[in-house]
C-alpha cells in the first residue's frame, strides 16, 4: 500500500514549476532512488507540471494544480491533477526513434521526456480532471 | 491569464579569437526564461558564428531550454559550428534522454570547447 509523503498545491504559474521539482528531489531521497533516477524524476514531473500549466490550464494563475508524491515500496509514484483542458498528448507512447541531425525540432520533446524518464506513464480523465501518473524506481 | 515579459536571461560574452563563448549565469533553463534565452542569444550570434556555449552554472534544463539550444544550433549554421561547454549531469541526463547527446558537440570545458572550435587559448 502507497504512503502519502507530500501533496502540493500550486498556482498555474511557470516560475512554480521548480517547486515540484524540488519536492520531487526530496521524495526521491526519501525513497531511496540513486542519482540517476532521482535527475530523471525531476526532469519528468518538471515536464508533466510545465505541460499542465502551459497547456492545460493555459498560464492562468487563478486556476491550480496538485502534485501528489507517495512511497510505493521502493518506487516513488507522482500523481498531477488539474482541473484543464484534455490532456490528449498521454494517450499514447510517443516514437522513439533518433532525432534527425538535418530536421531538427525546437519543441515537443516534453512528452517523450515523460516517458523515456519514467518507469510507468498512465494517463485518465476523471470528473473533469486530467489525472497523470508517473512511476519511479531504481 | 498571466501577461508577464519573458524575464531577461543572464548572459556573458567574450571572444576567444573566432569563437564567440557565451556564458549561462542561470541556475535553471527552463520554460521560464526558454523564450528569452534564445532572444538574446540570436542578437548575440551573427549568422555562421563560432558558439560556445558554457552551461556550468546551469544545474537544471528542461525541453524548452532543450528546444531553445535547437534554436540557436540552427542560427549557427552547421553542426560544427556550436559547442556545448560544462554540461551538469542533469542536463546531460536530458539530452540522453532525448538522444540530442549526439546531436551537440559536448565538452568538459570551455577551453576544450574553443580549441575544438579552432579558437584561441586562453
Amino acid at each position: 500500500m502507497a504512503t502519502l509523503l507530500s501533496t502540493l498545491h500550486l498556482p498555474a504559474r511557470l516560475d512554480t514549476v521548480a517547486f515540484a521539482g524540488a519536492l520531487a528531489r526530496h521524495a526521491c531521497e526519501a525513497v531511496g532512488l540513486g542519482d540517476v533516477a532521482t535527475m530523471r524524476t525531476e526532469i519528468a514531473v518538471v515536464e508533466a507540471c510545465t505541460n499542465v500549466v502551459e497547456h492545460a490550464l493555459r498560464l492562468d494563475e487563478t486556476c491550480s494544480y496538485t502534485a501528489t508524491f507517495e512511497a510505493d515500496g521502493d518506487a516513488l509514484v507522482v500523481t498531477i491533477r488539474d482541473a484543464g483542458a484534455d490532456g490528449a498528448p498521454y494517450a499514447q507512447a510517443p516514437s522513439t526513434d533518433e532525432p534527425d541531425p538535418d530536421a531538427l525540432a525546437e519543441g515537443s520533446y516534453g512528452v517523450p521526456l515523460i516517458f523515456a524518464a519514467a518507469r510507468e506513464v498512465a494517463f485518465r480523465r476523471e470528473d473533469g480532471h486530467n489525472v497523470l501518473t508517473l512511476r519511479f524506481d531504481g | 491569464m498571466s501577461s508577464s515579459a519573458a524575464p531577461p536571461v543572464q548572459l556573458t560574452s567574450t571572444p576567444r579569437g573566432d569563437v564567440l563563448v557565451i556564458r549561462v549565469d542561470e541556475r535553471r533553463l527552463d520554460a521560464r526564461v526558454a523564450v528569452g534565452f534564445k532572444s538574446q542569444v540570436s542578437a548575440m550570434v551573427e549568422g555562421g558564428a563560432l558558439v560556445v556555449l558554457d552551461l556550468s552554472a546551469v544545474a537544471f534544463m528542461d525541453s524548452s531550454g532543450l528546444g531553445a539550444l535547437v534554436g540557436v544550433l540552427k542560427q549557427c549554421g552547421r553542426r560544427g559550428d556550436l559547442a556545448l561547454a560544462g554540461v551538469t549531469a542533469s542536463v546531460l541526463e536530458l539530452l540522453k534522454l532525448t538522444r540530442m547527446d549526439r546531436v551537440f558537440a559536448l565538452h568538459d570545458s570551455v577551453d576544450g570547447a574553443v580549441a575544438a572550435l579552432g579558437g584561441e587559448a586562453a
